[in-house]
């Protein structure tokens, strides 16, 4: 089932001429991002991509509702997010959005269980454990629920970041650099984890500097300088899955 | 954000970080360990006391003492201890009729008394036979001295049961001799147990004999050091302590300016003296073991504000993923509360053992007073309240885009 755009998909991000402008002292500020503006229906798999310095981490942060652009409006999922409190917008992010970080960001001596648990204890949820370990299936880790962060490899470690993230049932993956950390091989394993999770119907959007992990999205918006400067459709996304199939049969680690 | 998760998280993060729980309670368990000893040593030794003085010196009594100034309070002569006698005494009876019955006493701080080849160096009391009743202590075996051998300086001793123990084991010590310095002295009896009286002095180690022995035969004077009157009617008592300083300054030829060569103490002034001891078990000791407490709430909220900031990835995280800034602060304060509570919890028990201990060591009655179990575990939740709150606050505060 390939995805074509039409108009009936639901718009999930739509940001509309956004500003973000840091003030280092009075006489110096930092045009971080200018005049940003994009549309993420449901369903796309969309890959950001600019070098260290661009904005694409301060993109990220704005859509993430971890920060507020100084101009311009958001709204996620036909709410307009710039009206909610600073609460309101922590509830947000527990409900709508899953985070997956370069560095992993799990809880050291906790083990997976607890660490996918993390974003329910802040739900109304009570099904803890249930959920997680569902969560812990969709990335393949259902033997490996007990152990701790310093008995899993990379790739593990980064797919129990996935389940955290996907244990709420959101709908937007945002993905700052997930392969960052981890070797090519295993690399592919996570973005195939992506791509399978967007074909179960997520949207993604992935954060990164690198272009050849970008062709795994369907849509590439690249930005430089704090300003989109292209936004193109991916004809036929490589296929991670088959990487690994085809790619020499290397020992994880 | 459930509350129970909370805790039961914040008990998982003390069990983990071994090191760092184990530092942060210590000064809290000390603290409440103190405190737990020292309200219930006080409280139970504040039992025996005021039954050792209601027992010693109830509301018709005056206890008269040689020199003037304050005696009770340990051995101060404000002036001359050598100017109260018998025949005073005597001469007060005379004059005033409300005093029915009165005891003189001397007193020797210590001597050595020698069982053939064992001895031990004791406090010597000299009494009349009156004592029996006017102190309340009388023999649990043998007899008390008479006024024969009152007039006749005889030499015979009372004993107490832990002197007994020392000097003659399991031996019974009835018509045995000893010697008192170098005196011999034949005992005719045991003194009743009586235990530590208010000043710490164990009533039970030492030996009393007729003071006219003790003053013409051990010490060579003619003073007595104190005299306990008892009075048919207490309400007279003012005006008779009014009549004793009156005839007692006449007979001493003191001058109008002159201050008094002896002191009169009533149960009005022991009861005071008594509550200012209590106010050092009560206060001002409690008051000590509540300074280490202050240190330990200090520790505890150093070692877990650099715990915030080493935790501020973590912290970043939990926000990121839903958790409000309220969150952040009952979740830190939870973590500090539990590990306060469990170091009060220990602190208790590690009270509770050391009464034990020391009741058993100073043979008094092991009393846990639940007003310390009660201020312990207050005082332990509420060090990690406070100790929690600036920390907490810290963190509830951190931004995710910074640490993350």
């Amino acid at each position: 089932m390939s995805h074509i755009e039409t108009v009936e998909e639901p718009v999930m991000i739509q940001l509309r001429n956004i500003e973000k402008i840091y003030r280092k002292n009075e006489s110096m500020t930092v045009r971080a991002l200018q005049d940003v503006s994009m549309i993420v229906k449901q369903g796309e798999f969309v890959a950001i991509v600019g070098p260290s310095g661009s904005g694409k981490s301060t993109l990220m942060n704005i859509i993430g509702l971890l920060d507020r652009p100084t101009r311009g409006s958001y709204t996620l999922s036909e709410r307009d997010v710039g009206e909610l409190s600073v609460d309101e917008l922590a509830r947000v992010r527990n409900q709508q959005i899953g985070f997956v970080f370069q560095s992993f960001h799990l809880l050291p001596r906790t083990n997976a269980l607890e660490n996918v648990e993390l974003p329910l204890i802040y739900s109304d949820r009570s099904d803890f454990s249930s959920l997680a370990k569902e969560a812990l299936n969709t990335v393949g880790l259902e033997n490996r629920i007990h152990h701790f962060p310093n008995e899993l490899s990379g790739g593990e470690q980064q797919r129990v970041a996935i389940a955290r993230a996907l244990v709420n049932d959101p709908e937007v993956i945002l993905a700052d650099e997930p392969t960052g950390n981890l070797d090519s091989r295993t690399g592919l394993e996570i973005i195939s984890i992506f791509q399978k999770l967007n074909r179960q119907g997520r949207t993604i959007v992935l954060i990164t500097h690198d272009e050849n992990l970008a062709e795994h999205a369907s849509r590439i918006v690249k930005i430089r300088d704090g300003r989109l400067v292209n936004d193109k459709k991916v004809a036929r996304p490589k296929d991670a899955a088959r990487a690994l199939n085809d790619g020499p049969k290397e020992p994880d680690n | 954000m459930k509350k129970n998760r909370v805790i039961k998280s914040g008990i998982k993060n003390m069990v983990r970080h071994k090191m760092r729980t184990f530092f942060m309670m210590i000064g809290v368990v000390i603290g409440i360990t103190a405190l737990t000893l020292i309200i219930s040593l006080g409280k139970g030794t504040e039992k025996e006391v005021m039954n050792n003085i209601e027992r010693m010196f109830s509301a018709s009594n005056i206890l008269i003492s040689a020199g003037g100034g304050r005696m009770m309070g340990g051995p101060q002569p404000g002036g001359p201890t050598t100017t109260l006698t018998i025949s005073d005494i005597e001469a007060l009876q005379a004059s005033i009729p409300n005093i029915d019955m009165w005891d003189p006493m001397q007193m020797i701080f210590g001597r050595e008394v020698k069982y053939r080849e064992k001895s031990t160096n004791l406090r010597i009391f000299g009494h009349s036979p009156t004592a029996e009743e006017v102190w309340n202590r009388s023999v649990s075996s043998g007899t008390f001295f008479t006024q024969v051998e009152m007039e006749s300086s005889a030499r015979v001793a009372l004993i107490g049961e832990i002197a007994v123990q020392e000097l003659f084991g399991d031996e019974d010590p009835l018509n045995k001799q000893i010697r008192i310095g170098t005196v011999p002295f034949r005992i005719i009896g045991v003194l009743e147990p009586m235990g530590t009286d208010p000043h710490g002095m164990d009533r039970d180690n030492e030996i009393h004999a007729p003071i006219t022995t003790v003053m013409r035969r051990l010490m060579n004077v003619d003073y007595i050091m104190s005299a306990k009157l008892h009075l048919r009617d207490p309400e007279q008592m003012d005006e008779n302590v009014d009549d004793i300083t009156r005839i007692l300054r006449e007979r001493h030829s003191l001058a109008e300016r002159e201050p008094n060569d002896f002191s009169i103490m009533t149960p009005v002034e022991v009861r005071e003296m008594v509550s200012a001891a209590n106010r050092i078990f009560n206060l001002f000791l409690p008051l000590v073991a509540g300074i280490s407490l202050v240190v330990g709430g200090v520790i505890v909220a150093t070692l877990m504000l650099i715990s915030v900031n080493e935790r501020t990835n973590e912290i970043g995280l939990r926000k990121a993923v839903g958790a409000r800034a309220r969150d952040i602060l009952l979740q830190f304060i939870i973590e500090t509360t539990v590990i306060t509570f469990s170091g009060g919890v220990i602190g208790i028990l590690l009270g509770i053992l050391g009464v034990l201990f020391m009741a058993s060591m100073m043979q008094m009655p092991a009393f846990v007073s639940w007003q310390a179990l009660v201020l312990g575990v207050g005082f332990s939740f509420g060090v990690g309240l406070i100790a929690g709150v600036g920390p907490a606050r810290r963190a509830a505060a951190l931004d995710p885009v910074e640490t993350l």
